[in-house]
């Protein structure tokens, strides 16, 4: 195998011939799935309807059946006021003043604090985890029904949740973060400064009516005390379009002409946000930028974007997704 | 692009009980699962739990707000529902792998060698080979499939395979000191 060079077009799309990936696509070949596809329920699913599961391959039927309704039960039911399970990884997190060694608990209004030798694991019920990082303040928020909310004061945090979205909220004193089903590392300064990171999936940033929608793949967005979340970005943006449309978000409306003459195809996303944060010629001038980067999708008409029509936004949106 | 707006036109569909829709996304996205949980529990384990997923989607699709985001979201579910069933398990080493080894077949014991040196590396190689050397997909496919870039998905493949053909060049020895990588 040490003279193995790997041929790029057949790990790619198995054009050409590499013996070696071949071979080890023979030997790997029995781990393949081979499981059969679950029964869908009789019922039209509507958002917030619980599923009746009739299990019916023979395998694990019984099992998996039970852990469905039990995850179930934990997402519509869990306990107002439960605490939540919380591991010490490094050092001696506190809670409530308290050192916590090995594992504990965390109660809804109890703060959870890290120094900067020390770090923790918190289970959010049956959704994921997050990882508190050192120098970091949070405790558990006050959410209806089947939401789980934190608090962060300060600090960072890496959720890695694998609930229906909205369901895990984050509050910061800049913007809150919802969780759209994905993985991210979200930082905060004492001032309400910050910047958000996703791994995976998506998170919505919302404060006072502005909201940013950041991906996964490099997806990035910074929180400006006061003002909330920025216009997202990848971080794989050119120096010069994330220079210009830092200063843009900072108020220098001047910086909009540099930032859409930057611009790539992938940075569609920062345009697209764009659109609602600019007006009259410079919406115009957005718009045209980013039809001229990603095209416009057939029936989507100019005048509704430039008016923020709701639906014609989100239509374009998919449209040009993935970036 | 084009199969980006097939899986919204699917979650939409599977959402209103349509089963034909829902086989296509199973079909669409079960591999990817697969390779997912591939990635940090044995054959038998991944079988079960990809059911397991697809269940749990059925409880949340009706809430899911982004239906282009569908395949990071079961690849999410997935991981979660791996680090779920290690937590259980009083030992680390994946259970069926050590059967493989015991049971003597050059072949399977080959194989189960393999999967313990891919178990070993980092989340977006091991997760991305598998998806191609196991579940057969191509370099596009993974990226429709995970969200990710053709430009990251083509990384991946090359570093992991890079790096797969150099762990397995080293002796059995050097190799026994790394973990699977942890949840």
């Amino acid at each position: 195998m040490s003279d193995w060079r790997i041929d790029p077009d057949y790990l790619w799309s198995r054009e050409g011939a590499d013996p070696e990936v071949a071979r080890l696509e023979a030997l790997l070949a029995g781990h393949r799935l081979a499981a059969p596809v679950p029964p869908l329920p009789a019922a039209p699913m509507v958002r917030g309807q619980t599923v009746d599961v009739r299990v019916g391959w023979p395998r694990v039927a019984a099992a998996a059946a039970a852990v469905a309704l039990a995850g179930l039960a934990a997402l519509l039911g869990h306990r107002r006021g439960a605490a939540w399970e919380v591991e010490a990884l490094v050092g001696s997190p506190q809670i409530g003043g308290a050192m916590l060694t090995g594992t504990g608990s965390l109660a809804p209004g109890e703060w959870l604090r890290t120094d900067g030798k020390s770090s923790a694991l918190l289970k959010v019920a049956d959704l994921g985890e997050v990882r508190i990082e050192p120098r970091t303040t949070l405790r558990i928020g006050p959410a209806p029904g089947s939401q789980r909310r934190l608090d962060l004061r300060e600090g960072a945090i890496e959720a890695r949740i694998s609930a229906p979205p909205r369901l895990f909220i984050v509050d910061t004193p800049g913007a809150r973060a919802v969780d759209m089903g994905c993985e991210y590392r979200l930082e905060m300064a004492a001032d309400g400064s910050g910047t958000l990171r996703v791994f995976l999936g998506w998170v919505y940033l919302e404060h006072g009516g502005v909201e940013s929608r950041v991906p996964m793949d490099g997806g990035e967005c910074l929180i400006r005390p006061g003002t909330g979340p920025g216009t997202p970005f990848f971080d794989d943006a050119p120096a010069v379009f994330r220079a210009a449309l830092a200063s843009f978000d900072g108020g220098r409306a001047s910086a909009l002409r540099e930032t859409l003459a930057a611009a790539r195809t992938r940075d569609a996303l920062s345009l697209w946000h764009l659109l609602s944060r600019t007006a009259g010629a410079d919406r115009g001038a957005v718009y045209d930028r980013l039809a001229a980067l990603k095209g416009v999708p057939v029936g989507l008409r100019r005048e509704d974007i430039l008016a923020l029509d709701r639906r014609a936004l989100d239509a374009w949106w998919d449209a040009m997704r993935p970036f | 692009m084009r199969e980006h707006a097939d899986d919204i036109a699917l979650v939409h569909a599977a959402r209103s009980g349509d089963r034909a829709a829902w086989s296509r996304l199973y079909g669409r996205f079960a591999p990817m699962v697969h390779a997912v949980l591939l990635a940090r529990v044995g054959r038998a384990d991944a079988d079960d739990l990809t059911q397991e997923v697809f269940l749990r989607a059925l409880t949340g699709l009706g809430g899911l707000a982004d239906a282009g985001a569908v395949g990071p979201w079961l690849a999410a579910i997935a991981r979660n529902a791996a680090a779920t069933l290690r937590r259980s398990r009083p030992t680390r080493e994946v259970p069926e792998e050590s059967a493989a080894r015991g049971a003597g077949a050059p072949q399977s014991a080959e194989a189960a060698e393999v999967m313990d040196v891919i178990r070993t590396m980092p989340d977006a190689y091991r997760e991305t080979l598998l998806m191609r050397l196991v579940e057969g997909l191509s370099g596009s496919e993974i990226a429709a499939r995970t969200g990710m870039t053709p430009g990251s998905v083509r990384v991946n493949l090359h570093r992991g395979m890079s790096l797969l053909r150099e762990r397995l060049g080293e002796p059995a020895a050097a190799r026994g000191g790394r973990e699977v990588a942890r949840e």
